[in-house]
């Protein structure tokens, strides 16, 4: 492992910070995708005498590569084994299709309305959920308050997936996750389901503290 | 580096002095500028001139240790030629012509060695190389320092932010006029600052002959990009590149290979040594092909799992090569992500001979071009994994 | 004749001479060249307004999000605002770059006393 040690003792620069990561501190980033690669063409000719990180090997450029699927992907995973979170986002996705194409079958007139695609129907059920704020327990006195809070973007849609999935968990032992999943995905893109509804109770409980909201941090 | 110091320093003090010792025959080995200046300290300490005067403590004990330090030097120059001459011997090459790179050559003839850090491997160079430089009296016989900045403990480094300072309130002054006349900077001439970049930290040190702290450090990187950010900086180009690095051209860092022609007539090149955790692997790449792909005398399926497939796929795909080239992969060691990691780099690497600078760059910004050097991190004890403590309840 | 004590009660009580009871310097007697960080972290309250518009919105409408669009976007430009300046904030502390003005940090107050400091 030596060359490890000595690739990290390269990069410690005087700002004392301990890097863990085996490439040295100006390593960045590698831009994967193609598009994303011609979207940001001004400021790529800033990486010209920068070295990059080697891609991870689960990123592609492929047709099938989306990011909110990777995200939930690594959600899914347990203990590392990212194979079978594949098998059952893929399962999930496979019902989806076949309950959506059902449902293509037997609409009447307005065809178009019905979406089979399953990754836009993934997308759409993580924006319905999307909570705008949280509450977060504020101790002032000895009396917790429970305070409403603003949260970033990536915590927002990483609550949405989160609650997805553990909505998708709370089942019974007979039915398996993908077709828990696949209900709450499709039941989230039409705006119903247990998410939403956890999603509208958080909202409901941040504008019954909204009297707190003034005690922030401090 | 200190020759430069001590050079100048010599001059001021008494020019006879150091004539003097340039007309002595100075040494039979001093062939270098560094050995020829390192005598002259000698020459320098023991003249009658110097004794009229009164000569401070500091002063004795300075040239006494110039004294030990000359003596030491000359008999490691001494043992140096010496080896070289035995190595000239041994080589059969001439001793007058043999130059380090000769040396080199012949110690890793020699004495070869497996161990992996260059710097433990067995190596002869020239004392001057060996021991670092070392800084020469800074003051004279009488003790009065020549610089002005000599009780600071760092004088070359406090001079060099004066003289940045000093350039940065010229520059200032250069734009109040400009603006007065109401002219404007020329855009054209404007430093590129791209491609380069301010010298680190122990590069400057060696420039300096005096180490400094990371918080005079940062003051100098301070107070350069004060001096880099003013519109005329171009003004003042020579000062900065004194003290710029150039960065290299990632892309263009390594050589691309020219394809071979093999026996059918169509293009190929290998890849050794293509690794990723434990695995390892050479890859053939033919150029026209049809896509066929054979790891280790199997195909595709050689690897069970999707995700690995696709990592093969993926240099392929991503230069639009899929279906026009053939693959030929050895492999062994690791497991299967690492295995397929190790082709991909291999499959990307060998690609580049056939795809244009373009895409070449292209795939380095996706990544496929670095090597991953990530490995698996090792449990500490005391810890229940690499990262992840045990967890821990007071009561 | 006894004098009685209370009519020396009425001067009050005799002061203490000096030289039976010199004066010490436990704590120096001017104030010290550092100022702690500690007050600085200011308060986290952002975008209350915002957020109170948005509540009364969502409560007009049964907490249904399409018909608040107006009211959400502005909250989170608000937020995404507010989450900026603050990191621009940070970046230009940790610098430590002393700008004229009143309002400065414990940092950069710091760095003028280490300048100018008390007289001894």
């Amino acid at each position: 492992m030596s060359f490890l040690t000595r690739i990290v003792g390269k990069s410690t620069s005087f700002s004392g910070i301990r890097l863990m990561s085996v490439y040295p501190q100006h390593y960045v980033e590698p831009i994967v995708q193609k598009d994303k690669q011609i979207e940001q063409k001004d400021e790529l000719t800033k990486l010209h005498h920068i070295p990059i990180k080697a891609a991870l090997n689960k990123s592609s450029d492929t047709v099938f590569h989306d990011d909110t699927k990777e995200k939930l992907l690594n959600y899914i995973t347990k203990k590392g084994n990212s194979a079978l979170a594949r098998t059952l986002l893929s399962k999930a996705f496979e019902l989806i299709k076949r309950t959506q194409t059902e449902r293509l079958n037997l609409a009447k007139g307005d065809k178009d309305k019905v979406i089979t695609n399953a990754e836009v129907l993934l997308k759409q059920a993580v924006e319905n959920c999307r909570p705008l704020l949280q509450v977060t327990a504020i101790k002032r006195g000895g009396v917790t308050y429970q305070v409403p809070v603003p949260i970033t973007t990536k915590r927002s849609y990483f609550l949405a997936m989160k609650w997805l999935l553990e909505a998708a968990r709370e089942k019974e032992r007979k039915v398996s996750l993908p077709e828990k999943l696949a209900w709450e995905i499709l039941d989230a893109a039409h705006g119903q389901g247990r998410v939403v509804k956890r999603k509208d109770d958080l909202h409901r409980q941040c504008e019954a503290n909204r009297a707190y909201a003034h005690y922030r941090w401090s | 580096m200190a020759v430069r110091v001590f050079g100048v320093n010599l001059i001021k003090t008494n020019r006879n002095l150091l004539q003097n010792a340039c007309k002595t025959p100075a040494t039979t080995f001093g062939h270098t500028a560094v050995a020829q200046l390192a005598t002259e300290v000698t020459v320098q300490a023991s003249p009658a001139a110097v004794q009229k005067q009164k000569v401070s403590k500091a002063m004795r004990a300075y040239l006494k240790r110039a004294n030990e330090h000359d003596e030491f030097m000359k008999t490691q120059h001494l043992e140096f030629q010496i080896g070289k001459r035995h190595l000239a011997n041994m080589m059969g090459a001439d001793a007058e012509t043999f130059t380090q790179e000769d040396i080199n050559e012949a110690i890793s003839y020699l004495f070869p060695s497996g161990l992996y850090d260059p710097k433990a491997r067995p190596a002869m160079k020239s004392p001057e190389e060996v021991f670092p430089a070392r800084k020469a009296a800074e003051f004279d016989e009488t003790g009065r320092p020549f610089h002005s900045m000599f009780y600071t403990g760092k004088p070359n480094f406090f001079q060099l932010l004066h003289d940045i300072v000093e350039e940065t309130r010229k520059l200032a002054d250069l734009e109040e006029r400009m603006l007065r006349r109401g002219n404007k900077p020329d855009e054209n001439q404007k430093l590129e600052m791209s491609g380069f970049q301010l010298l680190p930290k122990d590069q400057l040190e060696l420039v300096l002959v005096e180490s400094i702290a990371d918080i005079e450090y940062s003051n100098f990187t301070n107070s350069m990009d004060r001096l880099i950010a003013s519109p005329y900086a171009y003004k003042s180009k020579a000062f900065i590149e004194r003290f710029l690095k150039p960065l290299l051209d990632q892309s263009k860092q390594l050589e691309v290979p020219k394809p071979k022609i093999d026996e059918q007539g169509r293009q190929f090149i290998t890849t050794y040594e293509c690794l990723r955790k434990t695995a390892r692997a050479d890859v053939t790449i033919r150029l026209p092909g049809t896509g066929k792909i054979s790891i280790n005398g199997k195909d595709i399926s050689y690897f069970e799992d999707e995700n690995c497939r696709e990592q093969l796929l993926f240099p392929l795909q991503f230069s639009e090569m899929l279906g026009k080239v053939d693959v030929e992969a050895n492999v062994e060691g690791g497991g299967p992500s690492g295995q397929a990691g190790a082709i991909r780099w291999g499959i990307a690497m060998s690609l580049r001979s056939f795809v244009d600078q373009e895409m070449i760059e292209s795939m380095r910004l996706a990544g496929l071009l670095t090597r991953d050097y990530r490995r698996r991190e090792r449990k500490k004890f005391g810890q229940e994994g690499a990262r992840r403590k045990y967890t821990w309840k007071k009561r | 004749m006894r004098v009685p004590g209370a009519l020396f009660a009425a001067r009050g009580r005799a002061p203490q001479s000096e030289s039976d009871v010199p004066f010490q310097e436990i704590l120096p007697l001017r104030l010290k060249n550092t100022v702690s960080g500690k007050a600085d972290s200011g308060s986290d309250v952002a975008c209350l307004q915002e957020m109170g518009q948005l509540f009364a919105c969502l409560k007009d409408n049964e907490f249904t999000e399409k018909y608040c669009s107006k009211e959400i976007n502005q909250f989170q430009r608000c937020f995404k605002c507010y989450m900026d300046r603050k990191l621009e904030a940070k970046k230009t502390v940790n610098q430590g770059i002393v700008q004229p003005g009143s309002n400065l940090n414990y940092k950069q107050l710091n760095k003028y006393m280490r300048r100018y400091p008390n007289p001894v």
